[in-house]
């Protein structure tokens, strides 16, 4: 939406509230999927910062079950996501999701912090959706005889000490094929897979 | 059946308890963000109601306080703000640097407005 300079409903219509749902497909039992996708809090934040940025009078909602700002700087931008764009976080996972007579979604949550359920009206719905491993891969990994994690991804020899070796000569992994993580993360796994080949294929 | 009859044999309809962000009121939330902007930073830790000294001998629950003004819930409210004794003890802990007196203060100020048709 950002890409084509304008956040609009399908009807062309301006959002006036809009909910990040966080946690979609991931830490989730019923999706078969228990693993933290880890990317997307800080994403729906950024993202939220964004559209309030983009529309001052849409109102942005974040619905959590924990925030996890692992990353430098990340809790800086959840603070200033509340201090000074006004972004609103409800703590609960969004149970259901439904239009209503005005057609404007309406979504069911318990906002735990206040122990009572809540409803409210949406203009827009954004699902942070988790990372897990695509169809290919998991077929590259079973044709291959690769390791797989209960979460999916690709199971290094060691998570510790040697994440980016397979436990197959001559295999390396880099990046997302073992674990969900953000740009940063994935250029710096890359780069110790680089340093491990250069190191394999020197002892060979 | 009717109301009426169902009540004769102890059945009764219960007003719901979910909260309708759609129609709830937010003028004291909005009264208080402007009195005293730190009180969007509260990420809801719960420091301030385990330091509270009323907390340790009423129902007072500043945390729950802070999402009742989010939420526009007015009637919970009422009755809250008049158990905070203004100690400050909350302000010492908060992670977030939220003048938590200041909110409490805030928003007995807004409701006493709002009895007054004044907000």
């Amino acid at each position: 939406m950002f890409n084509r300079g304008k956040v609009a409903r399908t009807d062309g219509a301006l959002p006036s509230r809009m909910g990040f749902i966080h946690c979609v497909g991931s830490r989730d039992e019923k999706v078969n999927n228990n693993h933290c996708s880890k990317v997307c809090c800080v994403t729906a934040v950024k993202q939220a910062i964004e559209v309030r940025k983009a529309l001052p009078s849409c109102e942005v909602f974040c619905f959590y079950m924990d925030m996890r700002m692992f990353g430098p700087y990340y809790e800086e931008l959840y603070r200033e996501s509340q201090e000074i764009h006004n972004v609103n976080f409800i703590r609960g996972k969004v149970s259901e999701a439904s239009v209503n007579i005005n057609n404007r979604l309406v979504v069911k949550v318990e906002d735990t912090l206040a122990g009572r359920p809540l409803k409210m009206e949406l203009d827009i719905m954004v699902l942070m959706v988790g990372m897990e491993m695509s169809n290919s891969g998991m077929y590259l990994a079973e044709a291959s005889g690769l390791k797989l994690g209960v979460n999916k991804f690709l199971y290094p020899a060691d998570h510790h000490f040697g994440s980016n070796r397979s436990g197959m000569k001559g295999v390396f992994y880099a990046g997302t094929c073992t674990a969900p993580m953000n740009i940063t993360d994935t250029i710096s796994h890359s780069r110790s897979a680089v340093a491990e080949t250069a190191r394999y294929l020197k002892i060979k | 059946m009717s109301v009426q009859q169902a009540n004769k044999f102890g059945f009764v309809i219960n007003k719901s308890r979910a909260i309708n962000y759609d129609t709830s009121d937010r003028k004291v939330r909005e009264y208080v963000t402007i009195r005293e902007p730190s009180f969007r930073l509260c990420f809801a830790c719960g420091g301030c109601t385990a330091a509270c000294t009323a907390g340790q001998h009423t129902s007072f629950n500043l945390r729950r306080l802070n999402t009742c003004i989010r939420r526009g819930e007015i009637e919970s409210l009422r009755e809250e703000v008049t158990r905070c004794m203004l100690c400050g003890k909350c302000l010492l802990v908060c992670p977030r640097g939220v003048n938590t007196r200041n909110v409490v203060a805030a928003a007995a100020e807004a409701i006493r407005k709002l009895d007054r048709n004044e907000l």
